[in-house]
């Protein structure tokens, strides 16, 4: 009896599927990363947010292979990212910034053109997308509008049944209902399967309740790791008025207001009103609204 | 994998190359009513199948920008849009090697380039070998076939430039496709330029690299490099070859003239830029002046002008006649050597009672076993062809036909036809004359390989040319093509290039390498009076 209570105390760690060591990159004098370290298991959903510009993509782009880090390395499936297997490669489903495809092709072909790349290549799920926007398979993606096009590269990329999904920037172009929509669907998707997932996004409201672990990057470098729910959790905003006074270094940031300040802090302030948010809200107090 | 991304590939470029298809139609379309113009409006039509064996006009030469449009227009509308939707992206993530994925997006731009090369050259191919004979046909067939490789190569280059991450590298490989398309397109190609290919393959691989640069990654492979590396040498060796071919000019640094007022030879030396010296060996200087007048028969015409002929010289009296009819000039250098591309030649016909001689109707063709004549209307003529060759067999010619030397024009007083040197070293004469063919052995020095010979009718009628053995000895042919040995010592004739010159008291023979200038001076009967080297 002893025994079987030990064993159910075991945390069962899944294997790393991206491993970033010691990575530093910037351009010119711009430092994008410094020194990160970053893991993501197998199974997991992890977003990199951060506002416009401040190095999601360039992550990505590591990652990918398409960028060489100033120092540091990446592993995907225990594979340098520079030089990945092809067996690797079918492993991945890489959504590309900006929904890039072959738009002068018609859904029908651009489905044809993967399929032959890909043993797992699930048709039937390419087609559910399509059918959703009651789309006609002759139809070409460049006459599509942009939702309707994100739809259909998105299908390319569920349809690669891949073991590990990266979803660079999914929500550029779209409005909510789509990204409403791809955010069930993903959901959905990876129920059941047991898939990896790097999302990187500036819309943050949307991944509330789908992302377990996440990276807030901000400009200069710092990256915050945190999972979703700790940060909700730990991450606080009070009022101050603006002659009260506090103590400067257990703040993270502060938002000034016509008449009060906004204090965000990972610390507890039980003397200053607590401002009840959510995490868009708490997100931009991390990070800084401009 | 192929089929899926020919489709692709199919899909992107459809448009591009049905309008490709549509304007290379319109242009064989003109190239047909052209060809026909022109064939109509010669005469005789002869004459253009002269001017092309001879004069290198090839009708079809402009189809070589057309293989440049169609691959810069296959390479831009495949790899331009990539680069710029970053789609290049995508070809890169494909669960395929790197070089399998842009070697196979190659392949089908070379195929779709192979495609319209294929209706091209077939339509070209009809239409030539309707006007021009089988030999000419298969000279088209080759210089389309060097039209393909070259086109390719620059698909290659300009897809290696369009590809390339990095800005600078970009531009230099640009500047590199063009230079090498530039030093491969020529008027004419010979068997060694198939080693080209590889300088296609190499570049396939500078493609590889561009496609590896958007992963930040170069391919450093070192038998690349080295290949890349060489390939750049033999540019620039074929580079400094074709401009010293077409572009380098002539600067001769010594013009020698043998003063028969002075009694020795008289030199014009060219500094550049319009600045002479002039003197003499021993170390005199004059002006220009007085130069020109120690050289009568050079500057006769100004003496004319000035009313001061004749003059005389060494007590005989010589008249604006007899300068003008005594001057004579030919000239060799080692480019005489060269091969025609095809052996094709027209087989002048003078009829005696006609003034000037026409351009004939029949060619003749010289194959390996047997000449063949040909006229446009006709075609093939057998009975010309059994009438030559089997005067040729008569005199037990032995084929092939090693070497030819004639001049292949009408515009000359008189005919003496071709020389025909056969595998034993023997040399014949072909003419024809009021529609007579003859062929007889001309008698030549024993054991000697002849290497050239210029033959130039003449209204003087004594010196019908010069002959050039192995050794590099010189000979003049008399009229009756007997071989007069002239000494020219120093005469090298691989790297020598040489001038005969006739006056009414001296033959004048000079001959320079570019650094070191002979003259030899001879009487009328050909003995020796001086000679001079100028370093």
């Amino acid at each position: 009896m002893g025994m079987v209570a030990k064993m159910e105390e075991v945390v069962v760690k899944n294997r790393d599927i991206i491993e970033i060591k010691d990575l530093s990159h910037s351009y010119g004098s711009k430092m994008i990363y410094k020194n990160l370290n970053l893991t993501i298991e197998e199974g997991s959903i992890y977003g990199v947010l951060g506002k416009n510009g401040v190095g999601k993509s360039t992550l990505i782009n590591i990652l990918m292979g398409f960028l060489v880090p100033k120092g540091g390395e990446c592993l995907i499936y225990a594979e340098k990212s520079s030089s990945l297997s092809n067996a690797t490669k079918e492993k991945i489903a890489l959504l590309h910034e900006g929904f890039i495809t072959y738009d002068y092709m018609s859904i029908e072909q651009i489905e044809g053109f993967f399929s032959p790349f890909y043993k797992n290549w699930d048709r039937g799920v390419f087609y559910e997308l399509v059918d959703l926007m009651k789309l006609n398979p002759s139809q070409k993606i460049s006459t599509l509008s942009c939702g309707q096009k994100s739809q259909v590269v998105l299908g390319t990329i569920f349809a690669q049944n891949a073991e590990l999904l990266i979803l660079d920037d999914y929500s550029m172009g779209l409005d909510a209902g789509y990204r409403r929509l791809f955010v069930d669907y993903l959901r959905d998707y990876v129920e059941d399967r047991k898939k990896t997932v790097l999302i990187t996004s500036h819309v943050m409201g949307d991944l509330v309740g789908l992302i377990d672990k996440m990276a807030i990057v901000q400009r200069g470098g710092e990256v915050h790791q945190s999972t979703m729910n700790d940060f909700v959790r730990d991450f606080k905003c009070y009022r101050v008025n603006k002659n009260q006074n506090y103590d400067e270094s257990k703040v993270h940031r502060v938002q000034e207001q016509k008449l009060s300040k906004l204090l965000f802090t990972f610390e507890n302030f039980d003397e200053f009103e607590l401002v009840e948010c959510d995490f868009e809200d708490k997100f931009l107090g991390f990070v800084g609204r401009y | 994998m192929i089929s899926s991304i020919v489709k692709k590939e199919w899909q992107k470029l459809k448009f591009y190359l049905i309008s490709l298809a549509l304007f290379c139609l319109g242009v064989v379309a003109y190239f047909a009513y052209n060809l026909d113009f022109l064939f109509s409006t010669v005469e005789p039509e002869s004459m253009m199948w002269y001017r092309f064996s001879h004069l290198e006009q090839k009708p079809y030469d402009y189809f070589a920008a057309l293989f440049i449009i169609i691959a810069a227009v296959v390479s831009f509308a495949q790899f331009m849009p990539e680069r710029i939707k970053n789609r290049i992206k995508i070809m890169a993530h494909l669960p395929i090697t790197m070089h399998s994925s842009i070697f196979m997006h190659l392949a089908i731009g070379i195929f779709f380039i192979f495609l319209l090369w294929t209706i091209l050259t077939a339509l070209v191919g009809c239409i030539i070998y309707d006007y021009y004979t089988y030999s000419i046909f298969l000279v088209m067939l080759k210089d389309f076939s060097f039209f393909l490789l070259g086109a390719s190569i620059f698909y290659v280059a300009l897809s290696a430039a369009i590809l390339e991450s990095n800005k600078t590298i970009s531009s230099l490989k640009l500047l590199l496709g063009i230079v090498f398309a530039f030093v491969f397109f020529r008027d004419r190609f010979f068997v060694v330029d198939i080693v080209w290919v590889l300088v296609f393959v190499v570049w396939c691989f500078v493609v590889l690299d561009s496609f590896y640069s958007i992963k930040s990654q170069r391919l450093k492979n070192k038998a690349f490099i080295a290949v890349a590396v060489l390939s750049i040498f033999f540019v620039a060796f074929q580079g400094y070859a074709l401009y010293e071919d077409k572009y380098k000019r002539t600067f001769n640094k010594y013009f020698i003239f043998y003063s028969p007022i002075l009694k020795e030879f008289v030199y014009q030396r060219n500094f550049g830029a319009h600045r002479f010296e002039y003197g003499t060996k021993d170390g005199r200087r004059f002006d220009r002046q007085e130069y020109e007048s120690y050289l009568p028969f050079v500057y006769w015409r100004d003496l004319d002008i000035q009313k001061k002929l004749p003059i005389v010289i060494d007590g005989k009296e010589f008249d604006r006649e007899i300068i003008r009819r005594s001057r004579l000039s030919f000239s060799y250098s080692p480019e005489h050597l060269e091969d025609k591309e095809v052996r094709f030649y027209p087989l002048i016909n003078p009829d005696s009672k006609v003034g000037m001689i026409r351009f004939p109707e029949h060619m003749i063709q010289l194959n390996r076993s047997a000449i063949k004549a040909y006229n446009f209307d006709d075609g093939y003529n057998p009975e010309l062809s059994s009438e030559i060759n089997t005067l040729m067999s008569e005199l037990e010619f032995k084929m092939p036909i090693r070497e030819i030397w004639g001049k292949s024009t009408n515009m000359k007083p008189y005919d003496l036809g071709y020389m025909l040197l056969d595998s034993n070293n023997k040399l014949f004469n072909l003419r024809r004359k009021d529609s007579v063919v003859t062929f007889r052995e001309i008698d030549i020095p024993k054991g000697v390989e002849l290497r050239h010979i210029t033959i130039s009718e003449n209204r003087q009628r004594k010196v019908a040319g010069y002959a050039i053995d192995s050794e590099s000895n010189f000979y003049l042919i008399d009229w009756d093509f007997s071989f007069r040995k002239v000494e020219l010592p120093g005469f090298d004739y691989k790297i020598k290039k040489l001038q005969f010159i006739s006056n009414p008291k001296y033959y004048l023979i000079r001959y320079d390498d570019g650094e070191t200038y002979h003259a030899a001076v001879f009487t009328k009967d050909f003995e020796k009076i001086d000679s001079v080297k100028f370093d």
